[in-house]
């Protein structure tokens, strides 16, 4: 077991709240994507989680806080920041001097840096690596211990494709061997094919968490397409079993707040014919972006559509308990 | 605290400025205290025996007129010890490894003060070496009044190091470490000497202030006898070795005292 429980975590920086009462939990056996617009406090979060800086709450590793564990990096591997390291000792050397305070044998060294690609640089000097080479590095330092539980702050900055490729299959290889692995990115798409469950702040405080098929499921983006020349008849019918309809597209009719099949049934039962009957998912961008649109911080000056108007007018059909689905 | 003084070992002997430092100081003290042995001629009355030996070694520091040389270059392992880790970012990688930052900070001060004292008691057999060379100076190696100077200036050698990591972990920054280490006691503090003994002058009592500046009250710990005669000859009274030690010990723990508990307490 390998649970990482945060309770109540804040900070703040004079009369600025970075991070607010935040809670959540990371099981094993799951990689947590941990989301947040630019500013939104997850790198506070993570220096919080392990003592390095100073402020509310407390967060426990399988019940131990992270100041209180002897040898920590046998316990929780982390990479907080990119090129972390003297310019001039070696990669070699520096991943022996971290080995040396946790018990760990400079055997171990080698091994992690052949598991992150890093075997031929061993006698380098990390001032001449590359954005993406000193996140290998760090990556290496954080697997050193063969700790149960990763906490990594954006360790896809600066990796090529074939990179984030090997990072994602490596993290799901170690979630998969029953590790805790939480990781913070700005890289939604990357997230999307990473995560499995999702932490969401925005201002420092808690927007979602779960599981990520379900965060993306609710969003009012993912609807049912529906395509039909007798929208008289389906509309209430769907109203009636609490689904909302409203103009789509080229003719068609997005509904949500309920199951495709049930729309074809209701089509069926009411005689209405379907010219097409779809689902769209949200993409975890859309998600993420309505999740977070109140708490962005930092919206530039580029004006966006509004969301759909919502209604009950005109060719609007509403269920009695509303739908969103959110 | 044995986990903290393993990474901080490997962290000192795992980058070049160890070596290079450890060059310098010894390659210097080389070459000057052969050149000043060279230059002295012989040994005679005024200097005797162990008087020219003390003031090799010092590179004339134990007279009271210069500073002590060596003891400038070896405080940077003071400040590198903190300063690479704030010019670096390697601050939250090292309490990721150890998070007791009582630990790091121990560990810290415990190897700077080992390495300073091993590195000044070094330079000053260096010194005994090239007063050997050219002058003869054998007999007077082994008198007590040469060995007063050698612990004296080990002591002082040790306490300004560690002055130097805790102007390091103080500002955490490294290049205003650097600059506080050599400015301070170079400049600020002869400058306030200065003032302090002329306005004593005038009849005050400022030179009393003046005898507690602790860098200079530290001097004292390798104040030769001639620089005991000088003082007299200028009518000049310091604080003595054990007073003047205490003087600059309790300024270094004051000083470590602050900067440790602001590293406590600081966000890394």
């Amino acid at each position: 077991m390998a649970v990482i429980e945060a309770t109540g975590l804040g900070k703040r920086y004079g009369a600025k709240s970075a991070v607010v009462d935040l809670s959540f939990r990371v099981d094993p056996r799951s990689v947590t994507g941990f989301l947040g617009p630019n500013g939104s406090g997850k790198s506070t979060t993570m220096r919080l989680m392990l003592g390095l800086d100073n402020g509310d709450g407390r967060t426990t590793f399988d019940g131990v806080p992270f100041r209180s564990m002897r040898d920590p990096m046998r316990h929780v591997g982390a990479l907080l920041e990119a090129k972390a390291f003297h310019p001039t000792r070696k990669a070699r050397n520096h991943l022996r001097l971290l080995a040396a305070a946790n018990g760990i044998p400079d055997s171990r060294v080698d091994e992690v840096l052949a598991m992150v690609g890093l075997h031929s640089v061993t006698s380098a000097k990390p001032k001449s690596f590359s954005l993406g080479m000193g996140q290998r590095l760090g990556i290496a330092a954080a697997l050193l211990g063969d700790p149960h539980t990763l906490i990594l702050d954006e360790p896809a900055n600066g990796l090529d494709p074939q990179g984030i490729t090997w990072l994602r299959n490596l993290l799901q290889q170690l979630a998969g061997e029953g590790r805790s692995v939480f990781v913070s990115s700005h890289l939604l798409s990357e997230m999307a094919l990473l995560a499995d469950q999702l932490v969401i702040i925005g201002r420092g405080r808690l927007i979602a968490s779960g599981a990520l098929s379900d965060f993306v499921t609710s969003n009012a983006r993912t609807a049912v397409i529906v395509r039909s020349p007798d929208m008289a008849l389906l509309g209430p019918a769907l109203a009636a079993r609490g689904a909302y309809a409203r103009p789509g597209d080229e003719g068609a009719y997005d509904v949500t707040g309920i199951e495709q099949s049930v729309v074809g049934d209701l089509a069926h039962e009411v005689g209405a014919r379907l010219h097409e009957l779809s689902t769209r998912r949200a993409t975890l961008e859309e998600a993420f972006l309505d999740a977070t649109g109140m708490s962005e911080e930092f919206i530039g000056g580029v004006q966006q559509r509004p969301p759909a108007a919502q209604g009950q007018s005109g060719d609007y059909w509403q269920g009695p308990a509303q739908g969103e689905g959110r | 605290m044995t986990s903290a003084l393993r990474y901080e070992w490997r962290r000192l002997w795992s980058i070049r400025s160890t070596y290079w430092l450890i060059g310098i100081t010894f390659g210097l003290q080389l070459i000057a205290t052969l050149l000043a042995a060279m230059g002295t001629g012989a040994v005679n009355d005024v200097f005797d025996a162990a008087e020219t030996v003390s003031q090799i070694i010092t590179l004339g520091a134990a007279t009271g007129l210069s500073p002590l040389f060596t003891a400038y270059i070896i405080a940077m392992f003071g400040v590198f010890c903190f300063g690479h880790e704030y010019r670096y970012g390697m601050i939250r990688a090292t309490l990721t490894a150890v998070p007791d930052r009582r630990a790091v900070f121990a560990a810290k001060a415990l190897i700077t003060a080992l390495l300073a004292a091993v590195m000044s008691v070094g330079c000053s057999l260096i010194g005994m070496f090239s007063s050997m060379v050219f002058l003869d100076t054998r007999g007077a190696l082994g008198s007590e009044a040469v060995w007063y100077v050698v612990l004296g200036s080990a002591i002082y050698t040790m306490l300004f190091g560690l002055c130097g990591m805790a102007f390091a972990a103080l500002v955490r920054n490294q290049t205003g470490a650097l600059a506080m280490i050599l400015l301070i006691p170079l400049v600020a503090e002869n400058v306030l000497s200065l003032v302090l003994r002329l306005v004593s002058e005038g009849g005050s009592d400022a030179v009393e202030i003046a005898k507690v500046l602790p860098f200079d009250a530290g001097a004292q710990m390798y104040a030769s006898a001639f620089a005991d005669e000088l003082n007299r000859f200028l009518g000049y009274d310091p604080l003595g070795a054990v007073n003047g030690g205490l003087v600059f010990a309790g300024f270094t723990a004051l000083l470590m005292a602050g900067s440790f508990a602001l590293f406590l307490s600081r966000d890394a």
